[in-house]
């Protein structure tokens, strides 16, 4: 401490600006909910997922300042994101473009059900309704 | 170690510990530790998100129904619970930049007071559900609007991931509460951090935040499903 030389000088972030993000963040999740009530159809989960993204930018380079960080360390959080968006691509390119197996006791909403769809046609549904659901027929019906 | 004087006097300064050049070169590498950590916690974390997006595919309808379940209003005044927390734990880390104790301590207890309502609401959350019978086990059941087009099973298998992943949150929440009350609070108190020495703030910092930011997600990914319907 007593020498000047080696103080370091961290780059204080003003109180209005933690203070614009604050607010930002409020709005942000008054704007996801109000959204969630209008119908954009498959873009709902898309635009809640952007908004979402938006606001943990804001966290990530604000309030955990990664914007006033060195190089290293804004390498080291960006990388952190993108082994995340490895594993998420090529997981999901790989699940959402094969046919799945049905899962006994599981099976009969997932064959007739996309994300997003209403109720689909099939009576198969309701068969296993017993509220639990052990359902030897959804095994027997799908071998 | 030669005839450096400045490397001398930092040698004989306890808050520079003895591997490093100097205060800024020991903060770096604790924040750049930090977020190693916070890294594996983004994939766990993204681990859940990965398997619920795969059953959601699977089980769209099964997903609006459980989400239907829960209560809109109480999740997003948590968010904003949580958001507050985030706000007064940055003020903190300030405070802390400007070697301000008082204004440590009080944000400080902010934080922890914002993340315990958290918790306290969660606790609300959860004992609606295990009234309701929506705890996976031999004893859920599902009667809800849905009922008469989804296999109960399905959504079941969302109050799975639902209680994995808020259950898996609410424990940083109270892992970080702990750490609150038993260490940084009180060293806070005793005066131990200032401008020069921080860093257990910051990093403390950098996690309160990143719990923060894993919330942001759930809320929408649980609460939010067909809410238009």
């Amino acid at each position: 401490m007593s020498d000047t030389t080696h103080e370091f000088h961290p780059h204080i972030v003003p109180i209005p600006v933690y203070l614009a993000i604050f607010v930002a963040l409020l709005v942000g999740t008054g704007v996801t909910i109000a959204i969630a009530y209008v119908d954009l159809g498959p873009m709902n989960t898309l635009v809640a997922m952007l908004i979402a993204f938006f606001k943990a930018s804001l966290v990530v380079l604000y309030f955990m300042h990664v914007k006033y960080s060195s190089k290293l360390v804004q390498l080291a959080a960006a990388t952190g994101f993108l082994w995340l968006g490895i594993m998420l691509f090529f997981t999901l390119s790989d699940v959402w473009t094969r046919d799945w197996q049905p899962v006994p006791g599981f099976a009969p909403q997932f064959v007739d059900e996309p994300l997003g769809h209403g109720p689909a046609a099939a009576g198969g549904h309701g068969e296993a309704t017993d509220g639990h659901g052990e359902a030897p027929t959804a095994g027997g019906e799908h071998q | 170690m030669s005839t450096d004087h400045a490397a001398t006097a930092d040698h004989h300064n306890s808050l520079v510990a003895h591997q490093f050049d100097d205060a800024e070169q020991q903060k770096e590498a604790s924040a750049l530790g930090m977020w190693a950590f916070l890294i594996t916690e983004v994939l766990f974390f993204g681990g859940l998100i990965l398997a619920y997006t795969i059953f959601r595919n699977a089980y769209g309808l099964a997903w609006t129904a459980g989400s239907h379940e829960l209560n809109v209003a109480l999740g997003g005044a948590n968010t904003a619970v949580l958001i507050f927390s985030s706000f007064t734990m940055a003020m903190a880390v300030h405070f802390a930049q400007l070697g301000q104790r008082n204004k440590i301590v009080l944000f400080l207890i902010l934080t922890l007071i914002f993340g315990s309502v958290f918790l306290g609401v969660k606790v609300v959350e959860y004992s609606e559900k295990i009234e309701h019978h929506l705890v996976p086990g031999p004893n859920f059941q599902y009667h809800g609007e849905f009922a008469d087009e989804v296999n109960p099973r399905n959504v079941e298998l969302y109050f799975f991931m639902y209680f994995a992943m808020t259950g898996v949150h609410a424990v940083h929440m109270i892992v970080g509460a702990i750490l609150l009350v038993v260490w940084l609070i009180p060293m806070a108190r005793k005066g131990r951090y200032t401008s020069e020495y921080y860093a257990p703030i910051e990093n403390f910092g950098l996690y309160w935040h990143f719990v923060d930011i894993v919330w942001i997600f759930l809320y929408p990914l649980l609460y939010l499903i067909g809410r238009h319907n």
